[in-house]
């Protein structure tokens, strides 16, 4: 019988996360050194810059130390 | 007769029909598809396989996550097929909706940090109180109140 992990369940949905950005940069890459569409370019960096906002959402933060 | 097979094929059916309720089949659906006795059957396994699986999780909460797990994993298999094919457009499509659905995911296992409310308190009581008379006074000309004094009444002295 195993419970239900809460830290495993972060780290699977951050370790999604990552992989998404990784294949956007990748892809933003192609499209600026392709020259291609403005717009799509700016649409990609969108989409990455969304995606670290929900990584940054479900990843706890760090104690200052006071 | 129906064959009763080991423990792991009777828990691997039963997760079989956790997901196939986790995609939105019914239960006789499920029930045709992995061979149980009747849709009873089928809604009893899933709900044993949910119990051992997760304990705490509720029934309809467990089945949403599964869901969403299957569909997020669809998702990214279109989105290695995007990458491969160079169409920048479908990769962002693909990316919304995973983003969507991580989303929503971590939502239902409550994953998301809570919000940080800073309330910082910089006047105290006194100092308003000082800034508010400055205003009144800088707001009349000659610096001047034209009011009336009334004197307070002595304690005791109740009209009749």
């Amino acid at each position: 019988v195993s419970g239900f992990d809460v830290n495993a369940e972060r780290r699977s949905i951050i370790g999604d996360l990552r992989r998404l950005r990784e294949v956007l940069v990748e892809s933003l890459a192609e499209v600026l050194a392709a020259g291609e569409d403005r717009q799509l370019a700016e649409e990609l960096a969108q989409q990455i810059a969304r995606t670290i906002a929900l990584e940054a959402s479900v990843t706890p933060a760090v104690q200052p130390r006071t | 007769m129906t064959a009763i097979g080991s423990r792991r094929d009777t828990r691997a059916r039963a997760e079989r029909a956790a997901k196939l309720r986790g995609c939105g089949y019914a239960w006789q659906a499920i029930a045709d598809a992995e061979g149980f006795r009747s849709r009873q059957a089928a809604q009893i396994a899933v709900e044993r396989h949910y119990a051992r699986e997760q304990p705490a999780a509720g029934l309809s909460r467990r089945s949403l996550c599964e869901g969403l797990m299957l569909v997020k994993q669809t998702l990214f298999e279109g989105l290695a097929d995007a990458k491969k094919s160079g169409v920048a457009a479908s990769v962002i499509e693909h990316s919304r909706e995973i983003r969507s659905v991580t989303d929503q995911l971590a939502k239902l296992d409550g994953l998301h940090a809570p919000q940080k409310v800073d309330v910082n308190v910089r006047h105290t009581t006194s100092e308003l109180i000082d800034q508010y008379r400055d205003a009144l006074l800088a707001s009349l000309e000659d610096g001047v109140i034209d009011a009336e004094v009334v004197e307070d009444e002595p304690k005791g002295a109740i009209e009749r």
